[in-house]
């Protein structure tokens, strides 16, 4: 499952011309089950990065690069070739095009590997196999016998370690021998196939190897109640810390504050001064919400630092194979929400960045879960730049009040859930989730995960940051943030009881989430006033950048709709909350 | 039976999975109708995880329902 980014080139539907000649010039693509290391053999054969990860799923989109003078494709992970889904779609489409087809398969669980490779041989593509993380098999003592494999395949079989370049050399040199699988299934249908694996395996692998206790004990746990709550505790508390204190107060602190603040944006403004830049054009570029102030600002000394800290923490649980048993763990409270435990991805990059989440619903399995997870994304989730200013406010009041917001919003999180479940048809799809042995995960695939994945976030990402930077500009330069200002001023006053200067808060909060709950700071409300704020502020604004990437992912009727309930719920729950709190007397 | 309802640790053969999509990702990833699975874990309410040799796969409790069993 990948976080969020569209890959590199993106594989298309090819004419046939391009097919015709993606085939002369020896198109290699490599095929093989999620999670095997195909990744890594990719980067290992093209020189350039491809993502390597312990999650299922992981390679949405293919990814394409050269071997020598040849086109290299990375197909999407997928345990099976067909037309069942988009994954399957595009293998089946790469192989037919391939002159050579390199099935990466885990050699330590090549039972279920073996499916997709005898669908491979039958197909009669030329072929190799790469018996891939022989080491880890070896280590178990169940290391398949290559050659075995070889003669019932009747196609090249060659051991790999991808990640340490092990067997690649010798992989380069049998896609030259790659041929057509002498394999022949009796029966077409996929339970035969299964069977026909099956025994295949029972004839190649020895029988049982040495078992790994700890990994083994910690693998049942984890997916338990009362071994696995806690292991999550432990683990989400450790990303706040990392993610919510260490970057996003302290790091994010300096860069945002010193670098952005205080270096880079007299920078500009000056650089505009000397090119003579006035009016209206230089309240655009370098103005309060400008292009070349706000949004560099903004995009590079904010946004990119928790982006990473981010896709960093995602990619430790992802290579830990951890992230799969979270899913699991939380599946039925997300279930209550007509989503499945797959959802919990798209809804920890939320807290990062809504814009981030929001992106990532690509890889939930259905339109009806994609809008649900974008919902209560741009409803109730606030972004860690959001969370660090809310924190800081709430905290001062003390811990009852930090506790009853977070009550708040978790409550509007559950009740927006099942009111969407209720009111949008059809059904949700059931969690099937295949869970990884859990393992150490690899420090530089980690990091390089990390940093390819925030750089194709930021790429993507960047121009919507600045064209709904530039809307607020135009609109501030027109007057139009004024006018929205003072339409919005009675329904504060009197409506949730708030001080009219909120009313730019909340407007504030549409340019970029944490300006909303920063522009409170100063007001000198009561906590029964932050309280309320802070609450319409969550539930309403999304920033003007996830507004545009939810009309881009969703289509704009959704994206209307979603932003103009939020206004609706912000305010009546708002109201609600308010009056409320005066009727209790609580109120000052 | 249904193998949301058979007890953590014990043994049960798959007898049919009364879902085709289901079905057909379960028999690719080797817990096919005919296969002798363990029952690792019941979260309460919540999903039932499967293990076979040393390959785990978690399923929804709803569609554990829908994977009829045999205990052995």
């Amino acid at each position: 499952m990948s976080g969020s980014q569209r890959n590199p080139p993106v594989v298309g539907a090819a004419s046939s011309a391009a097919l015709a000649t993606q085939q002369q010039q020896g198109l290699i693509v490599l095929v093989g089950n999620p999670n095997v290391g195909k990744s890594a053999i990719f980067s290992g054969l093209s020189g350039t990065y491809a993502e390597v990860s312990n999650f299922p799923g992981t390679t949405v989109e293919a990814m394409a690069g050269r071997w020598k003078d040849r086109p290299l494709i990375d197909a999407p992970g997928t345990y099976g070739l067909g037309e069942h889904s988009e994954e399957e779609r595009i293998t089946t489409e790469l192989i037919g095009r391939a002159a050579v087809v390199v099935n990466v398969v885990d050699a330590a669980h090549l039972d279920r590997d073996l499916f997709l490779t005898l669908q491979l041989a039958e197909s009669g593509a030329p072929m190799v196999v790469a018996l891939n993380l022989i080491d880890e098999a070896r280590r178990a003592g169940a290391e398949p016998d290559a050659a075995a494999l070889e003669r019932a395949l009747g196609v090249p079989v060659v051991p790999t370690v991808a990640v340490t370049g092990e067997g690649l050399e010798q992989l380069a040199e049998a896609m030259g021998r790659a041929r057509p699988g002498s394999w022949s299934l009796n029966g077409s249908d996929d339970l035969a196939r299964r069977r026909a694996a099956d025994e295949l395996y029972g004839r190649v692998v020895p029988g049982t190897g040495r078992r790994r206790r700890v990994a083994e004990w910690l693998g049942r746990a984890s997916v338990t109640l009362h071994w696995g709550i806690p292991m999550l505790v432990v683990s989400l508390a450790a990303t706040y810390l990392l993610v919510g204190v260490v970057v996003a107060q302290n790091l994010v602190g300096f860069t945002e504050g010193r670098l952005g603040q205080e270096l880079w944006e007299p920078f500009a403004r000056a650089a505009a001064d000397r090119v003579g830049l006035s009016g209206a054009l230089r309240e655009i570029l370098v103005g309060e919400f400008g292009l070349l102030t706000m949004t560099v600002t903004y995009v590079v000394f904010l946004l990119a630092p928790l982006v990473a800290a981010f896709y960093f923490a995602l990619a430790l649980l992802e290579d830990s194979g951890f992230l799969p048993r979270i899913a699991t763990l939380v599946d039925r409270l997300l279930g209550a929400l007509g989503l499945n435990g797959r959802a919990v991805i798209p809804i920890i990059l939320g807290f990062g960045c809504v814009t981030m989440g929001t992106m990532t619903t690509r890889l939930l399995a259905t339109r009806r879960e994609r809008t649900i997870a974008t919902a209560l994304l741009n409803f109730a989730i606030p972004c860690s730049a959001q969370l660090a200013v809310i924190a800081a406010l709430l905290a001062g009041f003390g811990g009852g009040w930090v506790f009853a917001y977070a009550a708040i919003i978790f409550a509007m999180l559950v009740a927006v859930g099942t009111v969407l479940d209720r009111m949008i048809p059809g059904k949700s799809m059931p969690l099937l989730i295949e869970l990884p042995p859990l393992r150490w995960p690899r420090p530089g695939a980690v990091a390089r995960k990390t940093l390819i994945k925030g750089y194709w976030f930021m790429r993507e990402a960047t121009p919507w940051f600045a064209a709904g930077a530039l809307i607020i500009a135009v609109l501030q330069v027109t007057g139009g943030l004024d006018l929205w200002e003072r339409l919005l001023r009675p329904l504060m006053v009197s409506w949730l009881h708030l001080p009219a200067e909120t009313a730019r808060a909340i407007v504030m909060g549409l340019v970029r989430r944490d300006f909303g709950a920063a522009g409170l700071y100063d007001m000198g409300l009561s906590p029964e006033q932050a309280l309320v704020s802070l609450v319409v502020i969550t539930l309403f604004v999304p920033c003007v950048a996830s507004i545009l990437v939810m009309a881009k992912e969703h289509g704009f009727r959704t994206a209307i709709r979603i932003w103009v309930g939020t206004w609706i719920v912000a305010f009546v729950v708002g109201g609600v909350l308010a009056n409320l709190l005066s009727w209790l007397g609580v109120a000052s | 039976m249904g193998i949301d309802r058979v007890p953590v640790g014990s043994w049960a053969r798959i007898e049919a999975i009364d879902d085709a999509t289901a079905r057909r990702e379960l028999t690719r990833l080797g817990f096919e109708e005919g296969a002798d699975v363990e029952v690792v874990s019941r979260i309460p309410f919540g999903p039932v995880v499967l293990q076979r040799r040393h390959r785990q796969v978690a399923i929804g409790r709803e569609l554990a329902r829908r994977v009829r069993v045999t205990t052995t």
